[in-house]
């Protein structure tokens, strides 16, 4: 009897919590400046008390967005207990039901280890003017303009890159390092690294030349990382290539 | 006396010329963001005789169209919500070119979907994106010839909304998320080969001058976006851009000080970027007033003394004249009545009576979140001499919550709900105001926000458009309404004037949208039901036998 009255207080203090976290997921993501409004009394976007909102919707379009709207999908911005949370949060103000248990399809990712934090900081560090993210893409953020790096790397790797790929690319009388993406009919598009951001250009193929010694080296544009910076993100590469 | 002042005044205005002619090149008209025509074909006498040319529909509709069409050699050049760009015969409103910027699929952004504009110089044409890119297109055939990423849009929460400047050999780009944890910056690439040339970062780092006004971290995420466009004085060799509010929104204990340079109209040398002054309008701002909107250029006398002035109107619905040489502060004066964050401005433009949000409990606040008026731009005629703005009498209640910063995330510190003001109805107006002293010589008055910019012509013409899809003329120089016609959708775009082959035109986008747009719906539930949309209308006289 006792533990039965010890996890139903439990069980109400978790239910309570997650009332918590839904409302203030909702104040802070959802409520916000142009959106939903305070409590759900509309912005720009649709209000949502008394919709009566059906709570397998709420979870899609919470999960997943309306594509070309204002309206981001937060399955990647939100952990599952806050993006449930706000999800019943809405139902309820909308008047709707809450289904408890039901498989929404939203599955738990795998958690990036706290000591790990700070390594993917550091790759996508928007302190640096120029950082690891300028010129690679992982987990959806970052331009792609050098290798996929979901692979295990060590800081030598790291430091040195890949520079024999990049090459000395001339237009008229302007040299300088590329990296070729593509030649399609009459045109050549390259990747121009004179400066980062790197720029994408699409050039006439003939008023292109290519040579080799470009002089870029990844070692000059990444020298603002420590070897030890370098050896963090050299365990979150090792991690992402195995999760 | 008068006349002698009047003529003065003349010679002053006459020295530089800050009109559109046949072209329409920037933003905001010429450098100078006048947004004045000085052609003259329509004026108070023919005005009632406009008649529609031509109407083109983008296809773009969600989002509304809020840019401002530019025109070249009788081509306009005009970009939609989702970064679509079309090159459109002047004269007939035919297709030329359509390109379309490839977003990532499913691409969404809490500032919601919009473009303001392009700008064409070097034989090309150059958009920032959603995504936060910039990209420039061969004008002839809309290719693509050169494409930047400035910054992941998926990590900063952040976009390139405004159309950008192009100085010389350079385009700048500002950049929004003042609401998200985020730090602005403005950036000049290359107008021919995309590389970038300099970054200004609104929030000064570690060990610059003004980073000691940003207690611990909060620098890092601290907002300043950079959401319009600029103005540039050649002969100073200046350009100056308006830097947004802080972020949190509403929150400031955790970024204790005066938040350098946000909220602040700052003069960047055009070549390098360095900063040459700021004005701070709101230090530690806690309102989310921006100052984000156009500095209008004038040369003018004040006190008898010819004066080299910069006119900035800020969210909170106060105006800041300074000195566009030094920063000096010349004078200050608000557009609306419905103001009380502040009681006003000392002799110095510094703030008087600061009525702050309070943590935890809900304050109401005029005006509201959306400006005393929004950053639909306003116009200045050299003929009248008056600045023409738009005003909006509106309040809300912030409720001002403890918040920490996520990156790339919204990043309020707080909530709002729109009200009406004590005295009566939420209303806007048109004004005509005298730029330096704020004088109303007359105004126009509205049931709505008007959210269009203003355009003013040497035919002492004055055309805006309302949310209800009316785009009018007045007579600038009385603010009688000469001509109306319905759009279709209501007008959150910017009209423009020029000609082809000496016929004079006005254009207009209509197509309601924006995030403001969308809190109208707070105080007029009718507002929900207003036309999505989005065209371009051209006007001009009928022709003989027409």
């Amino acid at each position: 009897m006792k533990a039965a009255v010890v996890f139903l207080a439990l069980a109400c203090a978790a239910a309570a919590a997650d009332a918590d976290i839904g409302a203030t997921v909702f104040r802070q993501s959802c409520a916000v400046g142009y959106c939903h409004g305070s409590g759900g009394a509309a912005g720009r976007a649709p209000k949502m008390l008394g919709r009566v909102f059906d709570y397998m919707y709420v979870h899609k379009v919470t999960s997943d967005g309306i594509p070309n709207t204002g309206m981001p999908g937060w399955k990647d911005r939100l952990s599952v207990v806050e993006l449930n949370a706000v999800v019943a949060y809405v139902v309820r103000i909308s008047g709707g039901v809450v289904q408890e248990g039901v498989n929404t399809g939203v599955l738990a990712g795998k958690q990036l280890p706290q000591q790990l934090r700070q390594s993917k900081e550091l790759f996508f560090d928007a302190v640096r003017a120029v950082r690891c993210s300028t010129c690679h893409s992982l987990e959806g953020i970052g331009t792609p303009v050098g290798p996929n790096l979901a692979s295990a790397y060590d800081v030598k790797l790291i430091r040195e890159g890949k520079p024999a790929t990049v090459r000395k690319a001339a237009i008229g009388g302007d040299s300088f390092p590329a990296l070729l993406v593509e030649t399609k009919d009459a045109w050549t598009t390259l990747y121009d690294l004179s400066v980062a951001p790197p720029v994408l250009r699409t050039v006439a193929r003939g008023d292109v030349t290519w040579s080799g010694g470009s002089g870029w080296s990844h070692a000059k544009a990444i020298a603002h990382y420590k070897d030890g910076e370098l050896a963090k993100i050299a365990a979150y590469l090792a991690w992402l290539s195995t999760n | 006396m008068r006349p002698y002042i009047l003529l003065l005044l003349t010679a002053a205005l006459a020295a530089q010329d800050h009109a559109t002619r046949e072209n329409w090149p920037h933003y905001g008209g010429q450098h100078s963001s006048w947004r004045y025509s000085a052609l003259n074909q329509i004026n108070p006498s023919n005005a009632k005789k406009l008649i529609p040319i031509w109407t083109f529909q983008t296809g773009d509709s969600e989002g509304g169209l809020q840019s401002t069409p530019v025109v070249d050699n009788g081509v306009m050049y005009v970009s939609t919500a989702h970064n679509w760009v079309y090159a459109l015969d002047a004269a007939t409103g035919r297709q030329l070119w359509r390109y379309i910027f490839p977003l990532p699929k499913g691409f969404t952004t809490f500032y919601g979907p919009h473009s303001r504009g392009v700008v064409v110089g070097h034989g090309l044409v150059y958009m920032g994106t959603l995504d936060n890119h910039v990209v420039a297109l061969d004008q002839k055939t809309g290719r693509e010839v050169w494409r930047v990423n400035v910054e992941d849009a998926n990590q900063c929460g952040c976009n390139i909304t405004a159309a950008p400047q192009l100085v010389k050999d350079k385009v700048i780009v500002g950049v929004t998320g003042g609401d998200s944890a985020h730090r602005g910056y403005i950036h000049a690439f290359d107008a021919r080969t995309g590389r970038l040339a300099w970054r200004f970062w609104t929030i000064p780092g570690p060990g610059e001058k003004g980073n000691e006004t940003w207690a611990g971290e909060s620098w890092k995420y601290g907002g300043g976006s950079t959401w319009m466009t600029g103005s540039y004085d050649p002969q100073l060799n200046l350009i100056y851009w308006s830097v947004g509010n802080p972020a949190a929104d509403f929150y400031g204990r955790s970024r204790k000080g005066d938040n350098l340079y946000t909220d602040s109209m700052v003069a960047l040398d055009a070549d390098t970027g360095k900063l040459k002054w700021h004005f701070q309008q709101i230090p530690h701002d806690v309102w989310d007033f921006d100052t984000a909107y156009e500095n209008i250029l004038l040369d003018l006398p004040v006190d008898g003394k010819p004066r080299k002035l910069l006119v900035n109107i800020n969210k909170g619905g106060f105006t800041w004249v300074v000195d566009r040489a030094t920063g000096e502060f010349v004078s200050g004066y608000p557009i609306v009545k419905n103001i009380n964050w502040i009681s006003g401005v000392d002799k110095q433009g510094r703030l008087v009576g600061r009525n702050e949000p309070v943590v935890g409990q809900t304050k109401f606040l005029c005006p509201a979140i959306g400006g005393g008026r929004s950053w639909n731009q306003a116009s200045f005629s050299p003929q009248t001499g008056w600045l023409y703005t738009t005003a909006i009498e509106w309040c809300q209640d912030v409720t001002s919550m403890e918040e920490e910063p996520r990156e790339g995330q919204v990043f309020f510190g707080g909530v709002f709900e729109m009200r009406h003001p004590k005295d009566g109805p939420a209303y806007g107006h048109l004004d005509a105001i005298d730029p330096v002293t704020g004088k109303v010589h007359w105004t126009l008055k509205n049931k709505y926000p008007l959210l269009a910019s203003v355009l003013t012509t040497a035919g002492g013409v004055l055309f805006t458009g309302d949310p209800e899809g009316h785009f009018f003329a007045l007579d600038a120089k009385t603010g009688k309404k000469l001509w109306s016609y319905q759009t279709g959708s209501g007008n959150r775009g910017s009209p423009i004037a020029y000609s082809v082959k000496g016929r004079q035109f006005v254009a207009t986008p209509s197509g309601w949208g924006s995030a403001l747009a969308g809190l109208l719906v707070q105080l007029w539930p009718e507002a929900e039901r207003f036309q999505p949309g989005s065209a371009i209308h051209a006007f001009a006289l009928p022709e003989e036998g027409q």
